[in-house]
C-alpha cells in the first residue's frame, strides 16, 4: 500500500508508543530484578539501576523453592508436549489421509473443545481426578494437560495435514507401505515444522496454566506459577525477590518462544484462520 | 488412530457438561446431605446472597472491556506494522512478549507497577503532578486496571491474527482503491476495515471465550476483590468449589458458562454465515 511521508511519520511515531506500551513493564521486572535492596527502598523508584546485581535472584532461589518449581513446569510442559505432538499427530494424519464416516463430526468436536471454557471444566476433572488417585501428582496434572492441550494441537495440525497432497501417500501405498510407515516415514518429515508449531504452543501454554495447577497439586509440588502466585499473595512482598522470580519463570517461554518465533506465529495464524 | 483424541474431545464435552448439570441440581457441600436432589435451590441462592448479577455484570464489563480495547490496539499495530519490511518483524516480535509471559508473572509486575506506594504508576503520575491512587485498592478502579492489564497482555494476539487477515487481501485491490483515489484513512476505512471482517469475528470469537473465562488476574492481583469488584465467573467458580467448598453452585456457575457460551457460539457461526461463509 502506497503511503505518503506524512503518514509514515504517524506509523512511526504509532510504532514508538506501542514498544513503550509493551515494553515498559518488562523494563520494569528485569530492573526491579537486577537493583539493591537500598535502591529498591527509595520512595521514587529509579528508571536505570545504579548497578547491576543478582542479589535479588540469590534471594529468590534462598527463600523458596523456585528452582525445583521450574523444573517441575519444564518437566510438565516438556511432556504434555511430546505425548500432543504424538497424539496430536496420528489423529491428523487420520483424519486428513482417511476418509471414514464421522470425519465432519470428528473435527466439529475438536473445533468446540477449543471452544471449552477451561473454568467450567474445572471442577468435573478435578473430582473424576480426586476419584481416580490422579490429584496432588505431576503427572495426574500431566494427563489433565493432555485433555486440555491435545483438542487444540489437533485442530492446528489438521491445518497442515490438510495442506499435503494425498498423492505423496497415495505412493507409498502402492509401493506397498503400510499406514504408520508411511507417517512416519513420508509424511512426518514433511510436516516438521508443523509438529515444531505445537510443541512449541503446547509446551508456552503448559508453562503459563495457573487454574489447574492450583487446584490439582498440593503446595509441596506446585509448578512455578504457583510458587511465584504464592509470592504475590504474602503480605507485604518483597519486590526484588519477587521480580526475580517472576523473571525466571517468564525467561523460559520467552526463550523458547524468540528461537522458534516462526513456527509458533505460523501455527497459530495457521491453524486458527482455518 | 482417531479414536483417542476423539474420544477425548468427546469426553472433554460432554462428561463436564453433564455432570455439572446433575451435581447442580444436588447438594453438594461437603455435609450430610450431600447428593440429595435439591433442584434449582444452587440458583436460587446464587441468586439471592451469591450476588450472580453483580457478577455476571462483571464478568461482561471485564470482557466487553478488554475485546474493545485490545482489538483496537491489536489493528493499529497491524495496520501499522503491514507496511513495513524488514523492521516489523523484530518489532512484531517485541510486541509479542506480553502475550507469551505466564499470566501470573503478568500479575506480578503490575502488582508492583500499581503499587500505592512505591509503584511505578504513582511515581509517574507524582512526577506529572497529577493525582495518585490506590488503583487496585479502589472497587472504583479495580476492574478498569485489572482490564488495562490484560489489554496489554492479549493485544499482541489480535495483531497476529489480524495481520494474518491483512496479508490474504490481494495487492490489487489496495492498487485499485488508489487509482480510485481514495486516501490512506478512505482505504483502511472502506478496504482493510471490511475485507478484515471475518477474521475479526473469528479473533472475537476465539478471544471472547478466553477473556470470559480468564482467572489468572483476578486471582492474584485482586482475589476477587476489594468488595467483590472483581469477581468475575471464572473467578467465582473457582472460589465457590475450593474455597467455600459448595461444589454444588460451582457446578450451577459452571452451567452458566457453558449456557454464555453456547450463546458466543451460535452468534459466532450466525455471523460468519452472513459474512458468506468465510469461517470454519
Amino acid at each position: 500500500m502506497k503511503k505518503s511521508a506524512f503518514v509514515r511519520g504517524v506509523e512511526t511515531a504509532l510504532v514508538g508508543v506501542l514498544l513503550l506500551f509493551a515494553l515498559v513493564p518488562i523494563y520494569w521486572m528485569a530492573t526491579s530484578a537486577l537493583k539493591s535492596d537500598v535502591e529498591l527502598g527509595r520512595l521514587d523508584p529509579s528508571w536505570f539501576p545504579e548497578s547491576a546485581t543478582l542479589d535479588q535472584f540469590r534471594a529468590a532461589i534462598g527463600q523458596s523453592r523456585i528452582l525445583s518449581y521450574l523444573l517441575y513446569s519444564g518437566l510438565l510442559a516438556a511432556g504434555t508436549a511430546v505425548v500432543v505432538v504424538i497424539l496430536g499427530s496420528l489423529a491428523a494424519y487420520a483424519v486428513t489421509q482417511w476418509t471414514f464416516p464421522g470425519v465432519g463430526g470428528f473435527l466439529g468436536v475438536t473445533l468446540f473443545t477449543q471452544l471449552l471454557p477451561q473454568s467450567a471444566v474445572l471442577v468435573p476433572l478435578y473430582l473424576a481426578w480426586k476419584t481416580l488417585g490422579l490429584t496432588g501428582t505431576l503427572p495426574g496434572l500431566g494427563v489433565a494437560y493432555v485433555f486440555l492441550f491435545l483438542p487444540v494441537g489437533v485442530w492446528m495440525l489438521v491445518g497442515f495435514f490438510q495442506s499435503l497432497p494425498k498423492e505423496l501417500t497415495e505412493a507409498g501405498l502402492i509401493d506397498g507401505a503400510g499406514r504408520l510407515r508411511i507417517l512416519f516415514s513420508i509424511v512426518l518429515p514433511v510436516v516438521r515444522p508443523a509438529l515444531g508449531a505445537v510443541a512449541v504452543y503446547t509446551v508456552i501454554s503448559c508453562w503459563g496454566e495457573f487454574l489447574f495447577a492450583l487446584v490439582f497439586l498440593r503446595s509441596d509440588h506446585a509448578t512455578s506459577t504457583v510458587a511465584l502466585a504464592s509470592l504475590v499473595g504474602e503480605h507485604n512482598p518483597n519486590i526484588g525477590p519477587l521480580m526475580a522470580a517472576a523473571t525466571l519463570v517468564t525467561l523460559p517461554p520467552l526463550i523458547v518462544f524468540f528461537l522458534m518465533q516462526r513456527q509458533f506465529i505460523a501455527g497459530l495464524t495457521g491453524g486458527s484462520s482455518k | 488412530m482417531a479414536a483417542v483424541p476423539a474420544a477425548i474431545a468427546l469426553a472433554m464435552v460432554v462428561y463436564p457438561l453433564a455432570f455439572n448439570i446433575w451435581q447442580s441440581l444436588h447438594v453438594e457441600r461437603l455435609s450430610k446431605n450431600d447428593g440429595q436432589f435439591a433442584g434449582l435451590q444452587s440458583y436460587s441462592q446464587l441468586l439471592q446472597f451469591g450476588g450472580l448479577l453483580d457478577t455476571f455484570r462483571t464478568t461482561l464489563l471485564w470482557t466487553v472491556g478488554c475485546l474493545v480495547l485490545q482489538s483496537l490496539i491489536g489493528f493499529i499495530a497491524a495496520v501499522v506494522l503491514d507496511g513495513m519490511s524488514r523492521a516489523a518483524s523484530i518489532i512484531r516480535a517485541l510486541l509479542l512478549v506480553p502475550w507469551v509471559m505466564p499470566g501470573v508473572a503478568v500479575s506480578a509486575v503490575w502488582s508492583t507497577i500499581y503499587d500505592p506506594i512505591s509503584g511505578l504508576l504513582n511515581s509517574v503520575l507524582g512526577s506529572l503532578h497529577l493525582p495518585t491512587h490506590d488503583w487496585l485498592g479502589d472497587p472504583k478502579t479495580a476492574l478498569a486496571s485489572l482490564v488495562l492489564v490484560n489489554v496489554w497482555k492479549g493485544f499482541p494476539f489480535w495483531m497476529l491474527m489480524l495481520a494474518a487477515g491483512l496479508k490474504s487481501i490481494p495487492q490489487e485491490v489496495h492498487e485499485a482503491a488508489a487509482l480510485d483515489g481514495a486516501g490512506y484513512l478512505k482505504r483502511v476505512r472502506f478496504v482493510i476495515v471490511p475485507m478484515l471482517r471475518p477474521v475479526w469475528v473469528l479473533t472475537t470469537l476465539l478471544a471472547f471465550i478466553w477473556t470470559f473465562n480468564y482467572f489468572d488476574l483476578a486471582y492474584v492481583m485482586t482475589n476477587g476483590g476489594p468488595n467483590g469488584a472483581t469477581t468475575i465467573l471464572a473467578f467465582d467458580i473457582y472460589q465457590s468449589s475450593f474455597v467455600f467448598n459448595r461444589f454444588d453452585q460451582g457446578s450451577a456457575l459452571s452451567v452458566l458458562t457453558f449456557l454464555t457460551m453456547s450463546i458466543a457460539i451460535a452468534v459466532y457461526f450466525r455471523a460468519s454465515r452472513r459474512l458468506g461463509g468465510g469461517a470454519s
